[in-house]
């Protein structure tokens, strides 16, 4: 790695600090202009409700309360719940439930990439055929319907009717309640990685390259998973990251609906019962993925391609 | 292909099979589908149902709820009043926690200074706003003074431990609904040794919690589950027969009538959307909620100031149809600022029952108190502001639905305010800044006076600012009364003056539609009392 990647990486994180940096602020104010507030309860006397305030720090200006909680956040402490968990560390909340969402999007991510990409080269190889055109109106079905409509399905008809899987979460049975929000968060994935595959494929088939694998007498088998398959999967995989991301940002939904302890439920859940530290800590960890995500495809593009470099670059 | 076909025909028989030996139900265990979470098990600070229901599963107070909601012993096995009415004494009975240390006097003595100690919601349940214990006004005024109560102030609150198995309680008035009382959770015991031990991490985990009650707490994962076991150290153990309790947490109310249909659950809360679904079957029941649901008037507005146009408002809601056609939840019309199945007399004849009705519908009654109204006050229109909170289901629909109502009146105007529930109590409320809010109240104890006091002219809660002096005086007889038979009948003398002023406008009680496994019967859902899954049967 020559000294211009170094300072071209080294640039890339400090902007994507700054991000981070600003995104915490409007999410901090963003959250305290929020309607109402964590401590609702109406039977509280004024003196009641002011204790608490202070105790959670909600009496002092928000500047003081600003860099006091980014202060602690450095430190890995999110404060604590004011409503949702009342008192429980934000920090464990959001993790233990970061978990969960983070398995089910990377194994939803594993299993949508592989049939994607089988289900893609099938309809490449078939390219014209009925089989070409059911592949594809099974990747346009799994675009434009959202998995919580295929959530709601398997719900209904696997897991309540046939009673083939559990009806929701269960930490007893984790690998085998999973299936159904697994399931339903891959649907998206097959479709989007059997659409990218099979106009990859397709390209890659029509290349000068191909033929003259073929002309070289190669059997079909090597031609196309040697030859073909690895040079079409390259620019796939470039787009498996931000697919995790949105997947991880977009189980709110299904996670509700599987009932599912995740970080899109918390966060759903956290904004409902105003709880300002649960919010920030799920909406900065979504915020941090994003740009972590981000970083990742920004250098390695960078180190691919040089010229691809973002921004001015001495 | 054959293969891939037949690995994939395989893992279907293999989940299929496992399915089946996972889903096999046992007969004991009770699972109850919640669509809130448990917020926490810390009985001095907790202020939410699902965090009551979750702490009664597993603590005992000194009394209990029977199988009606009449208040019945728990901890305690004996209560004696004094001649004058002022001192409660407790005999406890043998009962041990979860960590086989004695259930104790001190543990009451404990937990009911830590409120006061950790500024908890419920310090204002010992003032004399309810259980009036000698020393907790005192200690209230420095709470709401901002002075530091000192473990010397702790001392001043009117509870002892006589002996490790004697509890003696000193009120400053004669409270007849005291047993009932007993029963909420801001008293029950809390084992200071442990508590000491666990510090600021009490009652945030099934490992910080010690259980006196019919069940243990084995696992709680914040947003997904609670399994308890039945205690087998538990003082009434015989009389408990389910082994296994299991709440699922916050699930949808479709996803749990799901879960009911395939017989995961049995219990689920459904919602107005489900009950044309499942009404007049056998699982399908309803609960009183024990909240009112009501109009605070401001009578600061010239125009409500007047009683013909707060009379013609009332008289323009038809609460009927409001809850059998649109609320759809078991929710059912308000027949009076006291809601059904708080209370008895001493007799079992319920208080609202026995009480007069002080709302109905009649929409020419209304026009024509209105214009009576409007002749008063000599104008032809009139503008009112309705508040609500769009963030308190169902505020909106009854927002909309009494917008529709009150604007058939000819002359009368109605802008909506719509805000959010912090907003309406504390800003506009509060300061007075509203004309009409639609607002709720659910009672503490059980006893009408939960209700009457938020009318007193002193009441902080009493934001409409309705004042008499016959009603004053009317709840001050009823605090000095000591014949309960004299009491109820001034109790039904206080509600009359204040329906008759129109203080408040009732609109309806609030019910919850659930479906219930018929094999499984037995919780005891009622306003005031806790859930319990004590009386459960499993039937076969």
């Amino acid at each position: 790695m020559n000294k211009s990647t170094l300072k071209y990486i080294g640039k890339r994180l400090l902007i994507s600090c700054a991000t981070l940096l600003v995104i915490s602020v409007v999410l901090f104010l963003m959250v305290r202009f929020l309607p109402g507030s964590p401590i609702n309860n109406e039977k509280l006397s004024d003196a009641q409700r002011a204790i608490i305030e202070a105790k959670y720090g909600l009496d002092k200006p928000l500047i003081v309360q600003y860099v006091n909680y980014f202060k602690n956040m450095l430190t890995g402490d999110f404060g604590v719940s004011m409503n949702l968990y009342k008192d429980m560390p934000v920090s464990s909340l959001v993790g233990d439930a970061a978990k969960i969402s983070f398995a089910y999007g990377i194994c939803a991510v594993i299993i949508g990439s592989v049939i994607g990409i089988l289900l893609g080269v099938f309809a490449a190889l078939h390219r014209n055929t009925i089989w070409d055109t059911l592949a594809t109106v099974i990747s346009v079905i799994g675009v434009s319907i959202p998995s919580f409509v295929f959530a709601l399905f398997i719900l209904i008809f696997f897991a309540a009717d046939l009673q083939l899987i559990p009806t929701m979460y269960d930490e007893s049975q984790v690998v085998y309640s999973s299936i159904m929000p697994v399931l339903a968060l891959s649907v998206g994935v097959i479709a989007n990685v059997a659409r990218f595959t099979r106009t990859e494929m397709i390209s890659v088939l029509n290349s000068e390259y191909i033929t003259l694998a073929k002309a070289k007498g190669l059997d079909g088998k090597t031609v196309i998973f040697k030859h073909a398959l690895r040079n079409a999967l390259i620019p796939v995989i470039t787009i498996l990251g931000p697919i995790l991301v949105n997947l991880m940002t977009g189980t709110m939904v299904v996670e509700k609906i599987c009932s599912v302890p995740g970080l899109g439920k918390l966060l759903i859940n956290s904004i409902q019962a105003s709880d300002y530290n649960v919010i920030l800590a799920c909406s900065f960890l979504y915020a941090v993925m994003y740009i972590f995500m981000m970083l990742i495809i920004d250098v390695s593009y960078g180190i691919i391609d040089p010229r691809i470099r973002l921004g001015k670059d001495d | 292909m054959k293969k891939v076909i037949s690995i994939i025909l395989s893992m279907i028989m293999v989940f299929t099979l496992t399915g089946c030996g996972k889903s096999s139900s046992n007969e004991k265990t009770f699972t109850y589908a919640s669509e809130l979470d448990i917020k926490n098990l810390d009985s001095s600070d907790a202020d939410d149902g699902m965090s009551f229901m979750a702490m009664h599963a597993c603590i005992d107070g000194l009394m209990s709820a029977d199988k009606n909601g009449k208040a019945i012993y728990a901890i305690a096995r004996k209560h004696t009043v004094s001649a004058d009415g002022l001192t409660h004494t407790f005999k406890l009975r043998d009962a041990k926690w979860s960590n086989g240390d004695e259930v104790t006097a001190n543990d009451f003595v404990y937990a009911w200074r830590r409120i006061f100690k950790n500024n908890g919601n419920y310090a204002y349940m010992f003032s004399s706003d309810a259980a009036s214990i000698t020393g907790a006004d005192e200690l209230v005024k420095k709470q709401e003074d901002k002075e530091k109560i000192t473990d010397k102030d702790l001392k001043t609150l009117g509870v002892k431990a006589i002996d490790k198995k004697t509890l003696e309680v000193k009120t400053t008035r004669y409270i007849s609904y005291f047993d009932e009382l007993m029963a909420f959770p801001c008293y029950y015991p809390i084992n200071e040794k442990f508590c000491k031990e666990q510090g600021s991490q009490y009652g945030k985990s099934p490992k910080n919690i010690l259980s006196n009650g019919a069940f243990v707490m084995k696992t709680w994962n914040p947003g997904s589950k609670a399994v308890y076991e039945k205690n087998k150290d538990y003082w009434n153990a015989k009389n408990i027969k389910l082994d296994k309790l299991v709440f699922n947490l916050v699930v949808e109310p479709k996803v749990a009538a799901t879960n009911y249909d395939s017989g995961k659950v049995d219990y689920a809360t459904i919602n107005s959307e489900l009950v044309d679904k499942y009404k007049g079957k056998k699982d399908y029941r309803t609960f009183k909620e024990g909240y009112l649901f009501y109009l605070s008037i401001n009578f600061k507005n010239q125009y409500l100031a007047n009683s013909n146009i707060r009379k013609a408002l009332s008289y323009a809601i038809n609460r009927e149809d409001f809850c059998d056609n649109v609320l759809k939840d078991g929710s059912f019309a308000a027949k009076g600022f006291i809601p059904s199945g708080l209370t008895t007399d001493d007799k079992g004849n319920d208080f609202r029952a026995s009480s007069p009705t002080y709302t109905g519908y009649d929409m020419t009654k209304a026009q024509q108190y209105f214009d009576a109204g409007l002749k008063e006050l000599g104008v032809n229109n009139i503008t009112l502001s309705l508040t609500y909170g769009t963030d308190e289901s169902p505020m909106d629909q009854m927002a909309t639905y009494l917008q529709n109502a009150f604007t058939k009146l000819n002359g009368l105007k109605i802008d909506m305010v719509a805000t959010t529930k912090q907003d309406r109590i504390y800003n506009k409320q509060k300061n007075g800044d509203y004309d009409i809010a639609l607002t709720r109240w659910g009672p503490d104890y059980s006893d009408p006076t939960t209700y009457l006091n938020l009318l007193l002219e002193n009441n902080s809660n009493n934001y409409g600012k309705y004042s008499s002096t016959e009603y004053n005086n009317k709840m001050d007889e009823v605090k000095t009364l000591t014949d309960n038979t004299q009491r109820w009948k001034a109790m039904q003398d206080a509600e009359k003056i204040c329906m008759d002023d129109y203080a408040v406008i009732p609109v309806f009680e609030k019910g919850t539609a659930t479906l219930l496994n018929p094999k499984k019967q037995g919780i005891i859902q009622r306003p005031v009392v806790v859930t319990t899954f004590n009386y459960i049967q499993v039937k076969k």
